[in-house]
């Protein structure tokens, strides 16, 4: 008899299973308003002549990247803790769990678990490629944005959870890595992606002047921006479930004694993390309303960039601490944004490199110091951690975590997106033609999603630039922009006519 | 009358039931299946894009890309264009025709 046949026997193993398996459920619904957000975010921000293709490209993300999820992404989280070559092999029982083909991904009397985990680990990854997604509005091809969501929603992220996000993962097994809400994660690795994309693509025409000053390039709809802002807040709550083990022995030796725990299957509870969450989440809205001036979009940005600071070591901190922290991420996150803007020309439309890459590089580094000693999991045979508690647990770190954050921010999240987006540009499939987007992504094809608003089409104080830059490719509309020619990454179509 | 199906004819004991969907043990197959169409997927997606482009700066070039910017939609070309030889290129719902932009 199997060994859950026999818990289903009995009505309180029963009870336990099911209650588990409805716990992760509603986390998952929770979370699709994450990806909610992100797309009336983003719909907000692009400029009216964007906003159909902007919203597709978003939307995409949610089958793409749950197919491929399906087809390995689940596989690599089970196979890859271990490096592999680092403190292990592959690991072998990773293929009766979740290779694609094994019976538990599937309707089955044996298993009531591991779709729900599959599908809280797949929301996690519609919200990595979302990251992307909305850093690169504009002026990205639609079929390049699709192999970035594929290459980090269902490869890249879920090896760094492999890696750093499971309790026998490598990087916590030997170097304490610790990041019990993802801060890097999920957001130093998707920052790190969309930086990566951001500097090969380019800025979007007219984004810099001639000597470089910065244009704003203003949201068509602000309020848009700002409720989806609000969602995403609703969403991430969820998420905080989700990273959450709702019932476990955590008594060990002294006996039973049942808790919740974080994904490391140490002692945290609801309690604490709901109290962390919102106060990390009101220290970064303080922070960056005063950093921005009452700006509303980084205001809210800013309670997103305060979470996401303290996430790494919110199922610990004291809700004081989680406020000040990230009350310093929220504020980092802005002036960085605005300082990499301004002195290397980098055009990233929502601040998402900012709010999620640096604020998350940050988060963990600091949570290493301020958990320094605190035990990072229950140690596996065989591996001898770096740093260890009194009793043998690998233990909490500055060093783990500051190579934790480079991992995640540079190793899996810059270098491989960086790499893809010099390959995609190679083949002119990177970018949209400069005369698509300057017309407007939407305009050639879906046509105008406002038919019946009149506007000066100022289109953010845009009109007299474009309309320049217009004049100078009118003979030649697939070529370059002669003497206005935009740093960056150039389209098939372009270069064809160019030659 | 008794007939063949696709995997289980009875509920009886659960305990000893696994795979609940139909074909079990062809899972490789639906994989497999499954691989090929998303493949097929991201390369029509790529060509139908790169085929949009070419049709888009076709038009451009013919009406004039300052004349398609601003304006929401290429509908109010209609003015001096023959809209259905663009209708042709590009498509667009007939109201744009009936309401064109001021």
């Amino acid at each position: 008899m199997h060994k859950e046949d026999r818990v289903m026997g009995e009505e309180l193993g029963a009870l336990n299973v099911i209650f588990t398996e409805f716990y992760f459920w509603v986390t998952v619904v929770m979370m699709f308003l994450i990806h909610v957000g992100f797309a009336v975010y983003e719909v907000g921000a692009a400029r009216r002549k964007n906003m159909q293709q902007t919203l597709l490209k978003n939307i995409m993300v949610i089958p793409l990247v749950t197919v491929t999820f399906f087809f390995f992404g689940w596989y690599l989280y089970f196979a890859l803790p271990n490096g592999p070559g680092i403190t292990g092999g592959i690991v072998s029982g990773a293929n009766d769990i979740a290779a694609p083909w094994a019976e538990a991904m599937g309707p089955n009397m044996q298993d009531r678990i591991n779709g729900v985990f599959w599908a809280a680990f797949l929301l996690f990854s519609w919200t990595a490629a979302s990251i992307v997604s909305g850093a690169i509005i504009e002026r990205v091809r639609l079929g390049a944005f699709f192999i970035f969501a594929v290459m980090l929603g269902s490869i890249t992220w879920i090896i760094d959870a492999a890696w750093g996000w499971s309790p026998n993962g490598w990087m916590v097994q030997l170097m304490g890595y610790h990041d019990a809400y993802a801060s890097g994660v999920i957001h130093a690795v998707a920052g790190g992606t969309a930086l990566a994309v951001v500097i090969v693509l380019g800025p979007r025409i007219g984004k810099f002047g001639p000597n470089g000053e910065v244009r704003e390039i203003k949201p068509h709809n602000v309020w848009m921006t700002c409720i989806g802002l609000l969602l995403i807040y609703t969403g991430f709550w969820g998420f905080y479930a989700a990273c959450n083990i709702p019932i476990l022995d955590v008594g060990g030796e002294s006996g039973t004694f049942f808790s919740g725990t974080n994904i490391y299957l140490m002692p945290t509870t609801l309690s604490g993390i709901t109290f962390n969450f919102l106060m990390s989440l009101s220290g970064g809205m303080l922070a960056a309303f005063i950093v921005s001036k009452a700006d509303p979009f980084w205001t809210l940005s800013g309670g997103l960039a305060g979470i996401i600071t303290a996430s790494a070591g919110n199922d610990l901190y004291h809700p004081l601490q989680a406020m000040l922290i990230g009350a310093a991420g929220s504020a980092l996150a802005y002036k960085l944004h605005h300082y990499v803007e301004r002195r290397f020309r980098i055009d990233d439309a929502v601040g998402a490199v900012a709010v999620h890459g640096y604020a998350g590089f940050f988060g963990v580094v600091v949570a290493g110091f301020v958990l320094w000693g605190y035990p990072a999991a229950a140690p596996v045979e065989g591996t001898s951690a770096w740093f260890t508690t009194p009793e043998g647990f690998p233990a909490i770190n500055p060093l783990g975590n500051l190579l934790g954050a480079i991992i995640m921010f540079f190793v899996l999240g810059f270098l491989p997106a960086f790499g893809v987006a010099k390959l995609l540009n190679r083949f002119g499939l990177l970018r949209v033609p400069r005369a698509v987007e300057l017309a407007g992504l939407d305009t050639h094809g879906q046509g105008n999603a406002y038919p019946y608003f009149q506007s000066s089409e100022a289109e953010g104080g845009f009109a007299e630039v474009e309309r320049a830059a217009a004049a100078t490719i009118s003979h030649q509309v697939a070529g370059r922009l002669d003497g206005a020619e935009p740093t960056g990454s150039t389209a098939r179509e372009d270069r064809r006519v160019s030659k | 009358m008794i007939i063949a199906g696709t995997g289980l004819d009875s509920f009886t004991n659960p305990a000893d039931i696994t795979a609940l969907y139909p074909f079990p043990g062809f899972e490789v197959v639906f994989v497999v299946v499954g691989v090929l169409l998303l493949l097929g997927w991201h390369i029509r997606q790529m060509r139908d894009e790169n085929k949009e482009y070419d049709e888009a700066l076709e038009l451009y070039e013919r009406v004039g890309i300052e004349r398609a910017m601003h304006f929401g939609g290429v509908s109010h070309l209609s003015a001096d264009e023959d809209i259905d030889e663009v209708r042709a290129h590009v498509g667009g719902p007939d109201e744009e025709r009936e309401n064109p932009p001021a």
